[in-house]
């Protein structure tokens, strides 16, 4: 492998490009489509994941994504100098032979040696089937695997950039090459069959030892070997498909063009403006650059433009972290309120929230209109779902309370959601397309949608149970405003009942429409029942008078770790294919929770009681 | 019954969906260590009494109550759908592979043992009625065949040279070994060890078959040809459907699915129609319902498999579903407009 | 009392009762309109030009060939399925006068066509051999690289289909194929 490498190197030239970026045009270039894992995208977005998958930072050695991805793609010999490889763990840089520096990030080209070292011992890892693997097994593993992606990257255009290889004037001719022009891979194919044919004839004639050869046979050898070389690295290059096809959204990457037949005369046209593209990068050319940016863009026919531009718009403005900063002012503002009682602060904590709910609801609007479905596809959709659900609950709470407690309550929630959706966004694109089985608006927006209203129904109801619970036990609060209190939670839990009923039922007719069976009992569908089932068992509780008012806030405030288990904790069960390490964190994660609430919840009702009892000791 | 939810789920990772369901929720009771704990049936029909004998008796109709009423009265209807359900539903599948045509619907789990002559079925058991010792004479001939050995699921080990004698091929050098049930319980390979005695020199001795065998055991006898193996239970189809084509759709350079489609012409008496399965859009006749629910690339042809069900109750989920959401959001109308002051 | 009896006895019935009609009603309509061949979004291109010289020495430019449909069959003596799929474009010719069918071979010199076409000989007007030189038609301009390879182009000068390796030139979807060109 490392002999492939330096000659990877050798063969694609040295040049030197400057990292002056900001005349080349890289916004421009971020808004190329490019097809991958099932949709057109960005290369904005592309990038961004990509380098986050090698990085596991953003801006890795001050490099800015878009810079990195065309260097990598067009400049391939300074790419693989850039340390943009991060290798946080301490025994993989031990086993690699890493040196240890301030921040762990390192270059495809220090990593190379290490790599080849250890891929026997990954190929056995991988051979095993079923096995659970160790940390740094885990670790070892993703690193060759990115290295992997990243030598696709590195190769996408190999078959069209220049090489550094010499051609006699006869084989130019046969090549069709004029005196100047470049070598590529392409042309070099072109003349394989008849490479080909007279490498047969010399080993006929004179063997195999290429001692025996001539200069010129030598030549002959050495071309037929690099070709082969170079075409063995480009083989199932699909990574970079942007070489738009006949079929409408349909990319094909250039090596797909040469290997699966994918060519047409308008791909070469097109695959030629990429390549001029390169050259023009190689040449730090800004006026090359930009032309050809601009010709690429127009030989998109039926792509969409407003999309891309909102997809990086999207990226570029992270509203989900945006709102939590929102939420959390909107926090902050509501107790300094409760301290204070200062109106400006209760205003500033309303607009707070109402900033962080609008641009919440602009998020998924822009995720509705970049993956054209309904925004509840995966588990981390559903959280952001539920995190704009939660907090404009709280705002009809707050409309009857009008003391800042609903804004208390929702603020609380949005932090608390939007910290956890952050926590499981993950390495991979999270506008995902969805299979055959999710693949269907209508279920989405009713089933899918209703139910998550219901979590977030039964978390707002949760949060103020809590909050009811705190005033009882700190014993601030009057008998009357709490009794009120109790009569807007009691409504809202009935809503909480009414929509995860409905979401749970109409779960169950989709899978009647789609499979055939009403009610499987599987986990999902347990998990939802059994917060129905709760919320009916202290509804009733409290209506039959078997259980007292401060039982039932008690049970509602738990409902948080009810729904916790049933959203996110069946996952657990039926899941071999996520990493074992998010398995892991979110077991122990919900354990602790459960055991928390359940300690606080049981200590704010122990106190209510002792604070009830003492009013009326003498 | 949410202690039996919570024990139900988790032990489905263990067990299987379809085991966790008949031991937990299709049944009456079931132990926790040594302590009997009531079981889904039981619960379920202890909830339906009491709705039942409430809604009989107890519910009188007021404002206040009345969106309760409701309420409780769609879950009786649920709860009724999905006893009629219970009791009348049948589940199984037809594979058909491209261009042929299927009628009879293969069940999903019950095993048969079915002796054919001549292609008509002369003998047919359920695997659970057959054990070791069990002698069969199909139809009046004179053969005997015992059964020696009867595994729900099978291992398959080379037999010892020592044993080969008197078995016919591949018996001769494969064996059938008890092994535990699996909780996929696809993944149960059914079979039986059995000897022919009486079918004439060259036919007795010992045999084998199992599911899905593609070569089971003939015995000609007299111009007839009986051929012993081991199936799923069928049930007929008023009709037939025939596979046109089978479709599948990728996202765009991946191969994550889009979507799955069996195009199929439906005959009955002499009539044909074309029909579309797709994934979550089932086709549905006669009461039978078609799914799409997987298939088989692995050959020549396509096999599409479509789940069928047969389900005389289904309609009663949806009616209850539009009683529970009246139900529910008459009540919050009424309380938060005034009304249900009771219930404060 | 008797109310809700009769309110739960109504019920019950209400719901056999229409699953009885639905399961009785035979449904000879299908259940979603049926999805005819699909037309896919295709955006369609036109040949480029280029011109081309038969091994007869004759030159020709491919708009010559306007207004009807042409095969181009990107082929070569040393490929394996494309000697395989040759006597099937020359039946092919000879049964369909009015197609063109034009054999760019990508060979090295003209020497190993005539003796190829010794052995399979096309006399026909309508299927014309070629050697590409330099396999500049064939690379440089189709983006060719595995063969055979052919491209059908309608007769208004469209690419309207590529087919890679060889095919069953002789079936019932391929003279569909071909004749529904016509109306383009």
């Amino acid at each position: 492998m490392l002999k492939y490498i330096s000659l990877f190197l050798f063969l694609v030239g040295f040049s030197t490009f400057s990292l002056a970026q900001n005349t080349l045009n890289l916004n421009e270039f971020g808004k190329l489509p490019i097809l991958h894992e099932g949709r057109v995208k960005p290369l904005d977005s592309f990038a961004r994941i990509e380098i986050l998958k090698f990085a596991k930072r953003d801006n890795p050695s001050g490099l800015t994504h878009l810079s990195w991805l065309a260097t990598s793609l067009f400049d391939p010999a300074t790419a693989v100098t850039q340390k943009i490889f991060a290798v946080d763990n301490g025994e993989i840089r031990h086993i690699l032979g890493l040196e240890e520096r301030q921040r762990p990030l390192y270059s495809y080209s220090e990593l190379v040696s290490g790599l080849e070292k250890t891929s026997k011992d990954v190929a056995q890892l991988i051979a095993i089937k079923d096995r659970k693997f160790t940390k740094e097994e885990q670790d070892l593993l993703s690193l060759h695997e990115n290295a992997l992606a990243y030598m696709q990257i590195l190769r996408s255009f190999s078959s069209v950039l220049p090489l550094d290889i010499h051609l006699s004037k006869s084989w130019r001719e046969r090549a069709g090459l004029k005196e100047n022009e470049v070598i590529t891979y392409a042309t070099l194919k072109k003349i394989t069959p008849i490479i080909d044919q007279k490498l047969k004839s010399i080993i006929k004639s004179k063997g195999t030892d290429p001692a025996r050869y001539s200069v010129s046979e030598k030549e002959i050898v050495t071309l037929s070997w690099q070709i082969k070389t170079i075409g063995v690295g480009g083989g199932n290059n699909t990574i970079f498909r942007v070489i738009p096809l006949p079929k409408k959204g349909d990319y094909a990457s250039p090596w797909e063009l040469i290997n699966d037949g994918k060519g047409s005369p308008s791909a070469k046209i097109s695959l030629q403006k990429w390549t001029s593209l390169a050259t023009a990068l190689q040449e730090y050319d800004t006026a090359k650059w930009n032309e050809n940016l601009k010709e690429i863009q127009q030989g998109i026919v039926g792509g969409d433009e407003q999309k891309i531009s909102i997809e990086i718009f999207y990226n570029q403005i992270a509203p989900f972290q945006l709102t939590i900063i929102f939420f959390a002012l909107s926090l902050i503002f509501a107790l300094s309120y409760f301290a204070a009682q200062n109106i400006i602060l209760y205003r500033l904590s309303f607009l707070s929230l109402m900033a962080g709910l609008i641009i919440q609801g602009l998020g998924l609007a822009f995720r509705i209109y970049v993956m054209e479905r309904p925004p509840v596809g995966t588990l981390y959709e559903s959280i952001l779902f539920v995190g704009l659900v939660a907090p404009l609950i709280s705002l009809f709470v707050e409309k009857r309370l009008k003391n800042a407690g609903g804004l208390l309550c929702g603020s609380i929630a949005g932090v608390m959601l939007g910290l956890l959706a952050q926590s499981m966004v993950g390495e991979e694109d999270n506008m995902k397309v969805l299979g055959a089985v999710l693949n269907t608006r209508f279920w989405l927006t009713t089933h899918v949608l209703c139910i998550t209203i219901g979590y977030g129904w039964c978390l707002l109801t949760s949060i103020l149970a809590h909050l009811i619970l705190m005033n009882k036990a700190i014993g601030k609060s009057h008998p009357e405003d709490q009794s009120r209190m109790i009569k807007i939670m009691t409504t809202h839990s009935l809503f909480s009942l009414l929509f995860t009923i409905i979401g749970t039922i109409l779960g169950g007719i989709w899978a009647d429409q789609s499979w055939g069976r009403f009610w499987g009992w599987d986990p999902k569908e347990n998990g939802a029942l059994l917060i129905v089932l709760w919320l009916i068992w202290f509804i009733h509780g409290k209506i039959a008078g078997q259980v007292s008012n401060l039982i039932f806030v008690g049970g509602m405030a738990f409902l948080s770790v009810i729904v916790a288990v049933a959203w996110l904790g069946v996952n657990l069960l039926g899941v071999g294919l996520h990493s074992y390490g998010f398995i892991e964190g979110v077991f122990w994660g919900l354990g602790g929770f459960g055991l928390f609430e359940f300690l606080l919840i049981s200590v704010l009702v122990g106190l209510s009681i002792h604070r009830g009892k003492s009013r009326y000791a003498p | 019954m949410m202690i039996l939810l919570v024990i139900g789920t988790l032990s489905q990772k263990e067990l299987g969906i379809m085991e966790s369901q008949s031991i937990y929720f299709s049944s009456f009771f079931y132990m926790w260590g040594f302590v009997p704990l009531p079981g889904g049936l039981t619960l379920i029909s202890i909830l339906f009494i009491n709705l039942l004998a409430k809604f009989l008796f107890k519910s009188e109709w007021c404002w206040a109550r009345a969106g309760t009423h409701i309420s409780h009265f769609g879950i009786l209807i649920l709860i009724v759908g999905g006893g009629i359900s219970y009791f009348s539903s049948y589940e199984g599948y037809l594979a058909i592979e491209e261009g042929r045509t299927e009628s009879q619907v293969k069940d999903y789990h019950q095993r048969m043992l079915v002796i054919k002559k001549d292609d008509a079925i002369v003998y047919e058991s359920p695997f659970e009625s057959i054990s070791e010792g069990l002698v069969i004479t199909p139809a009046h001939n004179s053969f005997l065949i015992t059964i020696t050995k009867a595994c729900y699921n099978c291992g398959i080990t080379k037999r010892a040279e020592s044993d080969q004698d008197g078995w016919t091929s591949p018996g001769r050098f494969m064996q059938l070994n008890t092994e535990k049930r699996l909780p996929q319980d696809e993944e149960n390979l059914t079979g039986i060890e059995f000897s022919v005695k009486g079918a004439g020199k060259n036919l007795d001795g010992k045999y084998l078959t199992f599911d899905k065998f593609p070569k089971p055991p003939r015995i000609q006898k007299d111009n007839q040809t009986f051929i012993i193996s081991i199936e799923r239970s069928t049930r007929n189809l008023p009709f037939s459907i025939t596979l046109d084509k089978f479709k599948q759709d990728f996202h765009a350079g991946t191969d994550l699915a889009k979507s799955y489609q069996s195009l199929v012409t439906v005959t009955e008496g002499g009539k044909s129609w074309p029909a579309l399965i797709e994934m979550n859009e089932p086709y549905r006749y006669r009461g039978y319902t078609f799914y799409q629910s997987s298939f088989d690339l692995s050959g020549e042809k396509p096999y599409t498999i479509l789940a069928v069900v047969e389900n005389k109750g289904r309609i009663f989920p949806y009616i209850a579903t539009l009683i529970i959401a009246f139900g529910l959001m008459l009540h919050l109308v009424l309380r938060v407009s005034g009304k249900g002051k009771e219930n404060a | 009392m008797r109310l809700n009896i009769i309110i739960l006895a109504v019920t019950v019935l209400l719901g056999i009762g229409l699953t009885l009609w639905f399961d009785n009603s035979s449904g000879s309509i299908p259940n979603s309109p049926l999805p005819v061949i699909e037309l896919e979004e295709v955006n369609q291109e036109s040949v480029p030009p280029f011109s081309f010289q038969t091994l007869d020495g004759k030159n020709y430019s491919i708009s010559d060939f306007k207004g009807k449909t042409i095969l181009i069959n990107f082929w070569a003596t040393w490929c394996a399925p494309c000697v395989v799929e040759f006597p099937k474009l020359i039946a092919l010719a000879k049964q369909n006068p009015d197609i063109v069918i034009i054999g760019l071979s990508s060979d090295i010199d003209d020497a190993k066509i005539i003796r190829f076409l010794d052995k399979n000989p096309v006399n026909l007007p309508n299927f014309l051999i070629s050697r590409d030189q330099k396999r500049k038609i064939t690379a440089d301009v189709f983006q060719t690289y595995k063969l055979p390879e052919t491209v059908i182009i309608s007769p208004s000068g469209k690419i309207v289909k590529k087919i890679l390796g060889d095919t069953d030139w002789g079936g019932q979807e391929m003279t569909n194929f071909l004749s529904s060109l016509n109306s383009f």
